[in-house]
C-alpha cells in the first residue's frame, strides 16, 4: 500500500498546475505575511476536534462507499485547515531573529502554503471535489515530509537565541500536531486511494466483486495494518539497517529476532518503521564504535525480542554497545543534541544517499541522518522516536548499562479501535 | 498501660519536644564508604573512641528527625497501636543515646556496644510492626504520603544500623587483637602491631567491603534463594530455576555485601518464585522433577549479566516470568496499595524482620510474601547513590536492573528534611 503511494507520488502527472501556483504563491506570500493574517488567525482560533482511533478505524469494514469517502473527507476539510493554521500561529510567536533562520523560515512557508491550499476549497459535496482535495491533501503532504530535518538544522543553528526548554516545547508541539496532520491527512488520502482501486477492481470483475473474499487488502484499514507482525518488521528493519551500517562503516554486527514471534499487532507499519530503525541504527553503530574502542575481535548480535501483553506489543533491543555515560543519559531526549562525531557526516560522500526500495520516505531520512548520512547527528531521532511511540499510548525507555551495552524498552499499544483509545 | 496514663505521656512529650527540636535543629554527618574503609584500616584505640563518639552523637540525630516525621503524621495516624510502638522504641533510643556519656576509655566502648547491641535487637520488630501499621492506615493517610514516610524511616534505619553494625564489628575485631597481642611477648607483639592485625585484611573492614565480586555474591544469593524455595516446596536439589552469571565476572565493588546480598536475593527471589509459578506444570511432570539428565531443565534460566564501568556496576537480572500484570505494576514500588495492604497483613505472623537475606530461615516461609521486598530492595540501593528498575515486558518476563556506585565515594543519601524528594521510577 505504501509503495504504491510513494509510486503515484513520484508519477505526479498533475501536478502541473500546482506548480505554477506555487511560484505565485511564493511571491504572494512574502506580503501576505504581515498584512493579510486574519484569515490564518480566523482558523487558529478555532479549537481542535480530535479524533479517536477507533473513528480512524470506523470504515474498517469493506468496500467503502461513497458515503464513507464523504464523511471522511468532511472531517479532514474541516479540521486540517484549523490544526494547519495553528501551526502557522506558532511560528510567529519565535524571536524573529529565530524566525529569520532559511531552515526555519522555509519550514513556516511550507505551512503556511498547506494551509492557504487547503483552505480554500468550497465544502466538499461530490466525489470529484473530493478527489481534487485529495489530490491537493496528497501533494501538500508531500511537501511537509522533510520539515523535521530543515527544522532540526534550524534550531541547531539558532540554539544561542532560544532557551533550551523553549526550544524543546516548541519542537514537541511542532512534531505532535504534525503526527495528528499526517495520520488524519494520510489516513483519508489512503481511504480515497483504497475507494477508487476498488471501483476499477468492481469495474473490472464485478462477479468477483460481490462475493467478500479475505483477501491481504482486507488488514488495512488506511494507514493502519491491523495484522501487523512485529516480528517480521524488526526482521526487516534490521537487515536494511544492518545493510547501511555494513556500507558506512565496513562491517555490522549480527543479530536475532525471539519472542513471541508470531503475534500481530494493530499499527501504522510507518511509524513502527521509523521507531525501530531509529533505535536500530543507534544500536548498530553503538555496537561498531565500541568494538573499536575496546578492541574485540567480533561484534556481539543485537538481540530483539517480541513479547505480546494486553492490547500491548513489546520490542527489547539489548545491545553490547558500550551503554550511554551517566551525562549523556541526560542528554539523550534532548533535542539538537548528538554524540554522533563530526568525522562520520565528513567521511560520508552520499554514499547512502540512495534510498531503500519499500521503506517510507520518512524511514530512509530518517536512517541517512543517523548512519553518516547528509544530515547525520541532528540529534532529533530519539525524541522524535520517543513521540511517536507515546503518540497512541505507548512508551519508549532506555536502560544503560556503562561499560556494557544498552537495552531499549518499546511498547507500542495496539489500535483496535476500543473506548479507551487515545484521541489524536 | 491504660488509655489515661497514654494519653498523658503523650501530652508530656509535646512539652518534652524541646529536647528533640535542639537536636533535629542539627544535620546528620555523613560518611562515604571510603572514609569508612580508610578510617577502619588502621585502627589505633584513639580512633575506635573517636568512632563511638561519633556514633554516640548521630544516632540522637538521627533519630530525632524520624521522631519528627512521625509528630507530623495525620493525627489518626500516629496513635495506631502499631505506629505508637514505633515511635515509643525511638523516643526510648534517642533518650538513651542523648544521655550516654562521652566514651574515654576501651571500658566505655565495650558499655556502649552493649547498649547499642540491645537496642539493635530491640529494633528488629520495627519494620514488621510499621508493616501493619502502615496497612491499617492506607485508608487514612494518602499512598504519597504513606511512601514518602516509609521510605525515609527506612532509609535512615538502615544508615543508623550501619553505623552502629561498623562501629560494633570494629570494636570487636579490635578487641579480638588485642587478646591475641597479650598472648604474645612483648617484641612478637610490637611486631604485629607494626603490620595490619591478622584476619582484619585490609579489603574487609567491618562490615565494609573493598573489593567484592559481583558475580559470587549473585552464586551465593542464587544457591541461597534456590535452597529455600527448594525446601519450601519439597523439591529435590537442583529444581529451581537455574540462574546463569555472565558480562563482567572479574568485576569487583566497594560496598557493604549484606545490603547488595539482600537486594540481590529478592530480585532472584522474585523471579525463581514467578517462573516457578508461571511453568508450575513442569513440576508436575515426574521426568522434569526427578531427572537431573542433561535434557532441558524445568524452566527457563534467570540471566544476570554483570556490567562493569569504571564508576558503577549494573546488575541486570533476566527471568521469563511472564511479567507483571498491568494491574500491579504501578504499584510495585509502593508501600500502600491495596492489593498488598491484605499481604502487609502477614507481618502479624512476624515478630522480627531485619530485612536481611539470612534471616529467611529462621522465622517465615518464603511462600509469605510481604510485598515489600522491591521497595525495601531500593531504598537499599538509594541508601548509597544507586537505583533498582523493573521493566516487564508483557507476556514474556521481567528485567530487574540494581545500579550501584563502584568507588564508594558518594556519601549516605540520607535527608534531615522532613519529606525526602525521592527518586521517581
Amino acid at each position: 500500500m505504501l509503495a504504491r503511494i510513494a509510486s503515484l507520488r513520484s508519477s505526479s502527472p498533475s501536478h502541473g498546475t500546482a506548480k505554477l501556483c506555487r511560484s505565485c504563491l511564493c511571491r504572494h506570500l512574502s506580503t501576505k505575511t504581515h498584512y493579510d493574517e486574519t484569515v490564518v488567525y480566523k482558523y487558529a482560533s478555532q479549537k481542535i476536534k480530535p479524533v479517536s482511533i477507533g473513528q480512524l478505524l470506523k470504515y474498517r469494514r469493506l468496500p467503502l462507499s461513497a458515503e464513507n469517502i464523504l464523511d471522511s473527507v468532511s472531517y479532514s476539510q474541516a479540521e486540517l485547515p484549523v490544526r494547519l493554521a495553528k501551526r502557522v500561529i506558532s511560528f510567529h510567536r519565535l524571536p524573529f531573529i529565530v524566525g529569520t533562520n532559511p531552515h526555519i523560515s522555509q519550514v513556516y512557508n511550507r505551512y503556511y502554503e498547506a494551509f492557504d491550499r487547503l483552505h480554500a476549497f468550497a465544502p466538499i459535496n461530490d466525489l470529484h471535489s473530493e478527489w481534487e482535495f485529495s489530490r491537493t491533501l496528497e501533494h501538500q503532504t508531500q511537501l511537509l515530509i522533510d520539515v523535521i530535518p530543515e527544522i532540526a538544522q534550524g534550531f541547531l543553528e539558532c540554539k544561542q537565541y532560544m532557551p533550551r526548554e523553549e526550544r524543546t516545547a516548541f519542537i514537541n508541539d511542532l512534531i505532535r500536531s504534525r503526527i495528528g496532520l499526517r495520520v488524519i491527512g494520510e489516513q483519508h488520502v489512503a481511504l480515497s486511494f483504497q475507494f477508487r482501486d476498488e471501483q476499477k477492481a468492481a469495474e473490472q470483475r464485478p462477479d468477483q466483486h460481490a462475493a467478500k473474499s479475505s483477501s491481504t487488502d482486507d488488514v488495512w484499514v488506511g494507514t493502519i495494518h491491523t495484522k501487523l507482525m512485529p516480528a517480521r518488521m524488526m526482521e526487516q528493519c534490521a537487515q536494511l539497517v544492518q545493510n547501511m551500517c555494513e556500507m558506512h562503516y565496513g562491517t555490522a554486527p549480527g543479530y536475532y529476532v525471539d519472542g513471541d514471534i508470531n503475534e500481530t499487532v494493530s499499527y501504522v507499519p510507518s511509524h513502527f518503521e521509523y521507531i525501530t530503525c531509529e533505535l536500530l541504527k543507534n544500536a548498530f553503530r553503538a555496537t561498531v564504535d565500541f568494538s573499536n574502542k575496546s578492541g574485540r575481535s567480533s561484534h556481539p548480535p543485537i538481540q530483539i525480542t517480541i513479547t505480546k501483553g494486553e492490547g500491548y506489543v513489546g520490542v527489547r533491543i539489548r545491545d553490547q554497545g558500550g551503554g550511554i555515560s551517566k551525562q549523556n543519559m541526560r542528554n539523550v531526549f534532548e533535542y539538537s543534541w548528538s554524540s554522533v562525531q563530526e568525522t562520520d557526516s565528513a567521511d560520508d560522500n552520499g554514499s547512502t544517499g540512495q534510498s531503500m526500495a519499500g521503506m517510507s520516505l520518512q524511514t530512509n531520512l530518517a536512517l541517512q541522518q543517523g548512519l553518516g548520512g547528509p544530515i547525520a547527528g541532528l540529534g532529533f531521532g530519539l525524541p522524535m522516536a520517543r513521540l511517536y511511540a507515546e503518540y497512541f499510548g505507548g512508551s519508549l525507555d532506555i536502560v544503560s548499562m556503562e561499560g556494557y551495552g544498552c537495552d531499549v524498552f518499546l511498547r507500542l499499544r495496539s489500535i483496535e479501535g476500543s473506548v479507551e483509545d487515545k484521541q489524536i | 498501660m491504660g488509655s489515661a496514663q497514654s494519653r498523658r505521656s503523650l501530652q508530656q512529650k509535646f512539652y518534652e519536644n524541646r529536647i528533640l527540636d535542639r537536636f533535629t535543629a542539627q544535620e546528620p554527618k555523613k560518611v562515604s564508604l571510603r572514609q569508612l574503609v580508610l578510617f577502619g584500616r588502621q585502627l589505633t584505640e584513639e580512633k575506635l573512641l573517636a568512632s563511638a563518639n561519633y556514633v554516640r552523637s548521630e544516632l540522637p540525630v538521627r533519630l530525632a528527625h524520624r521522631i519528627s516525621d512521625f509528630q507530623f503524621l495525620p493525627y489518626i495516624a500516629g496513635t495506631n497501636p502499631h505506629l505508637k510502638t514505633v515511635y515509643d522504641l525511638y523516643w526510648r533510643a534517642f533518650d538513651e543515646f542523648r544521655r550516654f556519656p562521652v566514651v574515654r576509655t576501651l571500658d566505655d566502648n565495650r558499655r556502649f556496644c552493649d547498649n547499642v547491641k540491645k537496642n539493635l535487637l530491640e529494633h528488629s520488630q520495627v519494620i514488621p510492626q510499621l508493616g501493619m501499621g502502615v496497612s491499617e492506615c492506607a485508608d487514612l493517610v494518602a499512598p504519597d504520603e504513606i511512601d514518602r514516610f516509609m521510605n525515609q524511616m527506612l532509609i535512615s534505619r538502615i544508615s543508623r544500623r550501619t553505623l552502629a553494625e561498623q562501629h560494633i564489628a570494629l570494636s570487636e575485631q579490635f578487641d579480638e587483637d588485642l587478646r591475641q597481642h597479650l598472648n604474645l611477648l612483648p617484641s612478637e607483639s610490637f611486631a604485629k602491631l607494626a603490620k595490619a592485625p591478622p584476619g582484619f585484611t585490609t579489603q574487609h573492614i567491618g562490615i565494609v567491603c573493598a573489593d567484592c565480586n559481583v558475580a559470587q555474591l549473585v552464586h551465593e544469593c542464587a544457591l541461597h534463594a534456590a535452597g529455600m524455595y527448594e525446601e519450601a516446596f519439597h523439591l529435590p536439589p537442583g529444581s529451581a530455576p537455574q540462574v546463569l552469571v555472565e558480562g563482567h565476572t572479574d568485576a569487583t565493588l566497594m560496598c557493604i555485601p549484606a545490603h547488595f546480598s539482600y537486594i540481590v536475593h529478592e530480585l532472584l527471589k522474585n523471579s525463581m518464585s514467578h517462573v516457578m509459578e508461571r511453568f508450575a506444570a513442569r513440576l508436575e511432570t515426574t521426568g522434569a522433577a526427578e531427572s537431573e539428565s542433561a535434557g532441558d531443565p524445568a524452566f527457563p534460566p534467570i540471566r544476570v549479566t554483570i556490567c562493569a564501568s569504571h564508576t558503577d556496576i549494573v546488575v541486570r537480572v533476566s527471568d521469563q516470568s511472564g511479567g507483571i500484570s498491568p494491574q500491579v505494576l504501578p504499584y510495585i514500588w509502593s508501600f500502600t496499595h491495596p492489593l498488598k495492604a491484605k499481604r502487609l497483613h502477614n507481618f502479624h505472623s512476624v515478630h522480627r524482620m531485619e530485612a536481611r537475606m539470612d534471616e529467611g530461615d529462621a522465622a517465615v516461609s518464603p511462600l509469605v510474601a510481604f510485598g515489600f521486598g522491591l521497595p525495601m530492595s531500593r531504598i537499599y540501593a538509594n541508601y548509597w547513590g544507586g537505583n533498582v528498575n523493573v521493566h516487564s515486558l508483557p507476556g514474556h518476563g521481567v528485567d530487574a536492573y540494581v545500579q550501584l556506585p563502584r568507588l564508594g565515594n558518594a556519601v549516605e543519601n540520607i535527608s534531615s528534611r522532613r519529606y525526602l524528594v525521592s527518586a521517581d521510577t
